[in-house]
């Protein structure tokens, strides 16, 4: 219980975190150091793939919540991807999304973030 | 006790008063020379003298709190006054005697009076020296003390009865008994006054006025003996009240000079050692001291406090100070320990400067700290001046001749430092290491104990927080809910073991609607339980505003947005019953789909819709769909939270809709509350190997009328 890390890799001016493990109130702050660590480095493209990730609570909701309005302002975006049928639930019943843009894979995740701009941002 | 004290001693004095009393009666009616002659007054002396030995024997007591020290100067000021009294008496007037055979003849009336008097001051002078001796005996007292007391009692009494035979019958053989009870006498004497285990705990001071005084009784205590046996000599005088009396006094003397010259030497002998045995004294009772700091673990100043000054002490050290490791655990923090990543924080520096330490230890790679946690053991620098290990320009600090980092360990993890520095080099011997290494390993248990204790108390008071947002969460929940012919509502919230925040209630908006709302606050404990309270309020306000349950959240999502932070959002299905014809309207933002069950057969309905809290725009708004349900007799609709299809099993896998669809159907003929604790009891059944993290909530409906 309660094992969780977040890989970061970076494709072009991208980041892409790899979740791993369980995602709740204890381990929320991890993610939440990732974050603060991309902003801090002016890093807004953000692509958040939860292709291992076995479970996602509201903290780990929250968090995303958290620092969506800030890259927004800065033009970039969380955006989200391979997640499980049980993960994208959780999203889909809150609406999350109406709110963000859930890809079925990464590849789509990153390329509309190449699409949006028309060029490596 | 006191018995065997007070009979001897009245008899001394009674009998003494007495005899003198008859003494100068003799001479002044009878004109006797020498009362000596006498088998009264013999008779009399003699009792006195038992009477003395008896006192002596029966009136010891155990002294082991009497100053030694001053015994000893008692019995010198003693010796000294009398020395003074018989030195002026000499000046005013020797008394003159004449030998008459056995016997001494006074040449005057002076004499006379000066040789009662002087036959008194030394007998109770003897007296007194001896009581004070035997105390001095009984000090630190052993099996065999009393014993060989009371042997040199008896040697002592049969010498002095032996004399008297002697001296009256004039007997040679009683000569010979006195001459071996003498010496018997003499050796019990000299086994007794082996008994100075009093010296060891005199402090270097008191050891050294002990050897002045007894050097000054031993000499003293000569002068007497050699005195007493001067037959042109003052103290003669006490040979012609009565020889036995002054075989007595001239005993007395010679045992004092035993005592006073042994003690002399034993004192000196222990003078060597006193400054080791004086330390020795420090360190124990140093480590007393600190035991004690084990358990007085709330004051984290105070103890480390003790233990530097402590540690100055048993090392005689210029400089001390203690450092303790950054804990592991963030979580619990402690206002007074620096939280610098990295740096150790330092505590209770004496004599030297946070700045000074960091100088001396990190100063161009001076690796000394590092040495200590890689070796895991004391490092010592016995001359700081040429250490190797240390860089030449640290070297160069002025001051230091020596140093010593002990490691504080606990369970197997090095927990801190303890430092000493002394501006001696080679002035760290094996016993003040092994000092400082009691020292630390003392302090190390006492910091885990301190640590323990804080632990405790955090852990503590995260629980209170808990209950209180236990309590909180409990009283927003509805005390009862409304009852009809025609519709049941049955509900419950089950709390998780840590607090959620799920909420339900039932509302009646006028007379013939009832608002069924059930909600899910994000997060957990006190925070969570505060949000519910402002949503309840909120609901509350705004519910009798409308028959829409769609406008009613839309107008709730405002206000929520702006008083909860960024991470937290409301999902909630709001439902409105017409109980008139049995209408259903709902609305869902992000919650959990309402179930109905119809005719036997179970849907799940999911309008769309956002949770609130999370967007403030028209984006909400748009997103928001109601539903509309005709309810028929028997149908039942059931609001859940996701505490409910998200509860686990020992293997992870999770409770579902197709579980709660299972169950509702199996029970659909029976009324609310069973159907409401079946799907509990079902869910409890299922997941209770596994700990619940959420709060299950579950409110059914059941609709009847139609009658």
């Amino acid at each position: 219980m309660s094992e969780f890390s977040v890989a970061v890799r970076h494709k072009d001016n991208i980041a892409v975190f790899d979740l791993k493990g369980y995602l709740d109130a204890h381990t929320a702050p991890e993610l939440e150091r990732v974050f603060q660590k991309q902003i801090e480095e002016s890093r807004y493209n953000i692509v958040v793939n939860f292709h291992e990730l076995a479970y996602i609570s509201s903290a780990g909701l929250g968090v995303l919540m958290q620092f969506i309005e800030d890259v927004r302002k800065n033009d970039g975006d969380i955006k989200l991807s391979n997640m499980s049928a049980r993960v994208f639930n959780v999203f889909d019943l809150l609406g999350f999304p109406m709110l963000y843009e859930i890809y079925k894979d990464e590849k789509e995740a990153v390329d509309n973030f190449l699409n949006k701009s028309g060029k490596i941002s | 006790m006191t018995f065997q004290r007070n009979i001897p001693l009245a008899t001394i004095i009674i009998t003494a008063t007495l005899d003198v009393l008859y003494v100068m009666f003799l001479s002044a009616f009878t004109g006797e020379p020498s009362p000596g002659n006498d088998v009264f007054h013999a008779v009399l002396v003699l009792t006195v003298l038992t009477a003395s030995l008896l006192y002596l024997h029966g009136g010891i007591p155990e002294s082991d709190e009497l100053q030694p020290v001053h015994s000893i100067g008692r019995i010198v000021i003693a010796i000294s006054l009398f020395l003074l009294l018989i030195g002026a008496m000499q000046l005013l007037e020797a008394p003159a005697f004449q030998q008459h055979g056995n016997m001494l003849e006074p040449l005057s009336y002076p004499s006379f009076l000066a040789s009662i008097f002087l036959a008194i001051a030394g007998s109770t002078v003897a007296i007194l020296i001896l009581v004070w001796i035997s105390r001095l005996i009984f000090i630190k007292r052993r099996r065999n003390t009393r014993r060989n007391y009371v042997i040199l009692l008896v040697f002592l009494f049969t010498y002095l009865a032996t004399e008297f035979m002697s001296s009256f019958t004039g007997l040679g053989v009683f000569g010979v008994f006195a001459g071996i009870a003498y010496a018997l006498s003499i050796v019990a004497m000299l086994f007794n006054s082996f008994r100075f285990s009093w010296i060891l705990s005199l402090s270097r001071r008191e050891k050294l006025i002990n050897l002045l005084l007894t050097l000054v009784g031993f000499v003293f205590f000569i002068i007497l003996t050699v005195y007493s046996n001067d037959r042109d000599g003052v103290l003669y005088a006490v040979h012609f009240y009565h020889p036995v009396l002054s075989a007595f006094v001239s005993a007395t003397f010679l045992f004092g000079i035993f005592y006073m010259g042994i003690g002399f030497t034993s004192t000196l002998l222990h003078l060597p050692t006193a400054k080791e045995f004086d330390r020795k004294k420090l360190e124990i009772s140093s480590l007393q001291n600190l035991s004690r700091l084990i358990t007085d673990v709330f004051d984290f100043d105070e103890l480390v406090s003790t233990t530097t000054r402590l540690a100055l002490e048993v090392s005689e050290g210029d400089a001390a100070w203690l450092e303790l490791s950054q804990r592991k655990n963030p979580r619990v923090r402690e206002d007074d320990m620096d939280i610098a990543v990295g740096t150790p924080s330092h505590h209770s520096m004496r004599n030297i400067t946070s700045e000074e330490v960091e100088r001396l230890l990190l100063a161009n790679g001076t690796p000394l700290r590092e040495l200590v946690m890689q070796s895991g053991s004391t490092v010592l620098v016995q001359d700081f001046a040429r250490d190797r290990r240390l860089h030449a320009s640290t070297r160069g600090i002025e001051n230091i001749g020596s140093i010593a980092l002990v490691p504080l360990t606990s369970h197997g993890e090095i927990i801190g430092l303890l430092c000493v520095v002394k501006r001696n080099s080679y002035d760290f011997d094996k016993d003040i290491l092994n000092m400082l290494y009691a020292l630390a390993d003392i302090i190390s248990i006492a910091i885990e104990n301190n640590r323990l204790i804080r632990e405790s108390i955090v852990k503590e008071r995260m629980e209170q927080e808990l209950l209180v947002a236990q309590q909180m969460q409990r009283s927003l929940l509805p005390r009862m809910l409304p009852s009809s012919p025609r519709f049941e509502i049955a509900a419950k919230s089950v709390p998780a073991y840590e607090v959620g925040g799920d909420y339900y209630d039932v509302l009646r908006i006028d007379e013939h609607r009832l608002g069924i709302v059930v909600g899910d606050v994000s997060g957990k404990g006190v925070s969570a339980a505060l949000y519910m309270a402002q949503l309840k309020g909120i609901f509350q306000s705004l519910a009798g505003e409308s028959n829409s349950t769609r406008e009613i959240l839309v107008r709730m999502n405002a206000p929520l947005c702006t008083s909860m932070d960024r991470r937290s959002f409301i999902s909630m299905l709001y439902a409105m019953l017409d109980t008139r014809d049995g209408t259903l309207s709902f609305s869902r933002a992000g919650h959990c789909p309402l179930l109905y069950a119809h005719d036997g057969a179970i849907t799940f309905m999911q309008p769309n819709g956002m949770a609130l809290g999370l967007d403030a725009s028209e984006r909400f708004v748009e997103s928001l769909h109601e539903e509309s349900i005709q309810l028929a007799p028997g149908d039942v609709v059931v609001m859940y939270s996701d505490g409910v299809t998200e509860a686990r099993n020992e293997h992870d896998e999770e409770f579902q809709y197709s579980r709660l669809s299972l169950t509702v159907q199996r029970h659909l003929e029976e009324s609310a509350h069973a159907i409401l604790d079946a799907v509990l009891d079902e869910v409890h059944a299922y997941s209770k190997q596994n700990r619940r993290d959420d709060d299950m909530t579950v409110l059914v409906l059941r609709w009847k009328a139609g009658i």
